[in-house]
């Protein structure tokens, strides 16, 4: 049951940064990809079955509030979530090292598909596209090992754990 | 394969197919409900984000609005000894007289759909307020968008950084027609596409909405001209635009009343757009000659 009330509350908590704050920054080509590092840091913590189902019901909150292609973040976040669940069983899921490179790989990718759906202008749009894509990269994978390192802080234990399974979540 | 594992196949199996089934037929479901779910249920934290936000902006905000006042105090002055007589001068040369548009102030509660841009946004006010779906909304700037979708007391606008809204706008000196899209790729933009090569726009002259829109009140600031290309055709000019207001920064925010269809059927002429009175606020007193009015884009509201 305090699963359920903490996936709530990190849905929320998520949703709402993004439709004002974050939103704010993107306006100003600032783009945070918050739904990435929310779905990452679930999914390091709580495995592949919670992370398919927290990245499903953010990006479906996400896709119908942007009213447009319902399903692209859906599709995206459950594979992130389920891929980086399954990692999560076989990595050092405490090194920041490791949290980085998740977030980086996570970040592209859902960057890459997100833009897919409204690329189009051949060649010119491709470097606007690598752009975009780098630059959500850059400001996403620190600030999300931050955040990781500040949830560890806060909830005062190794809610993390390591390939051997030695979670305290 | 562990029965754990196994059921986490089955659990991203179903949850990948109920995407992919969307992404096909998602155009098709009524999702406006469910928005407007999501907005009623959101707006409450929204608000509290959003307070959080203004509170750490006012000192900056304060000083700049005070700037802003002393700025448009004087131009109120010039405006009115201008406006005293452009009724005669409207009625001379046969023009439809101005129109006061009420301007209904809401807050913007949030912004969605940020890939790339923010391309719509909630608002505070919804049917119990007067809104109604095609009402324009714009800040004291210029337009920045539609609504789209109405509840209770909320209510969805979709902006004009969408790149399915269309506006049909012109250049305010020349009367140039275009209409305005916002391309996503190769980089996010306004564009006024479908413009004559044999017409003549400059950059940083303004563009407002056009007497052609069905949607949008006519003179409604949208953008100055940032760049003159021509399309890929090479046939029409394809014109880059700044657009007026502030994307970036969107807390209030007016509606305006968009085109109604007259009850008895009979369309008639648009009147010009004047916005001069919020609602709520006294109507101003008719005598003769009649009261001037601030004409300027910068009186639409003063609050930012």
């Amino acid at each position: 049951m305090r699963v359920v009330g903490v996936f709530l509350l990190t849905a929320l908590v998520t949703l709402v940064m993004r439709s004002t704050i974050l939103a704010g920054l993107a306006a100003r080509g600032i783009v945070v990809d918050v739904l990435v590092l929310a779905t990452v840091a679930w999914s390091l913590r709580q495995r592949e079955s919670w992370g398919a189902t927290f990245g499903f019901v953010l990006g479906l909150a996400a896709d119908l509030d942007a009213a447009h292609w319902v399903g692209r973040h859906a599709l995206a976040l459950t594979l992130l979530g389920y891929g980086v669940g399954r990692l999560s069983n076989t990595l050092v899921r405490d090194s920041p090292l490791t949290q980085l490179v998740l977030l980086v790989v996570a970040t592209a990718l859902h960057q890459l598909w997100a833009s897919a759906f409204d690329a189009s202008g051949g060649l010119a749009a491709a470097g606007w596209l690598a752009g975009r894509v780098l630059l959500a990269t850059i400001t996403t994978a620190p600030l999300g090992v931050v955040v990781l390192l500040f949830s560890q802080l806060f909830t005062r234990r190794r809610g993390y754990g390591n390939a051997s399974g030695s979670s305290a979540a | 394969m562990p029965p754990a594992e196994r059921r986490s196949v089955v659990l991203v199996t179903v949850y990948a197919a109920l995407s992919l089934l969307l992404l096909v037929i998602g155009e098709r479901i009524p999702a406006a409900g469910l928005r407007g779910v999501g907005a009623w249920l959101f707006a409450p934290f929204d608000r509290v984000a959003g307070a959080a936000d203004r509170l750490f902006s006012s000192w900056a905000e304060n000083t700049s609005l005070h700037d802003r006042l002393a700025r448009l105090e004087v131009e109120n002055a010039r405006l009115r000894l201008q406006a005293a007589e452009a009724p005669r001068l409207r009625e001379q040369l046969g023009l439809p007289a101005w129109r006061g548009l009420t301007l209904q102030p809401v807050e913007v509660l949030a912004l969605g759909g940020t890939d790339p841009l923010p391309n719509a946004a909630t608002l505070s006010a919804g049917s119990e307020h007067g809104v109604q779906v095609g009402d324009a909304v714009l800040t004291s700037d210029g337009l920045i968008g539609r609504v789209t979708e109405v509840w209770t007391s909320l209510s969805r606008a979709t902006l004009i950084t969408d790149a399915n809204q269309a506006v049909a706008c012109e250049v305010e000196t020349t009367g140039v027609n275009g209409i305005l899209r916002f391309l996503p790729t190769p980089r996010p933009r306004l564009v006024l596409s479908a413009v004559g090569l044999a017409d003549t726009v400059r950059v940083g002259e303004l563009i407002v909405t056009s007497d052609l829109s069905l949607r949008f009140p006519r003179g409604i600031p949208v953008g100055r001209v940032h760049r003159i290309e021509h399309d890929p055709t090479g046939l029409m000019q394809e014109i880059e635009i700044v657009p007026a207001a502030r994307l970036a920064r969107l807390r209030h925010a007016f509606v305006a009343p968009g085109p109604r269809p007259p009850a008895d059927g009979i369309p008639r002429p648009k009147l010009e757009f004047e916005p001069v009175r919020t609602r709520g606020a006294r109507p101003p007193e008719t005598r003769a000659p009649a009261a001037p009015r601030n004409l300027n884009r910068d009186s639409l509201g003063g609050e930012r």
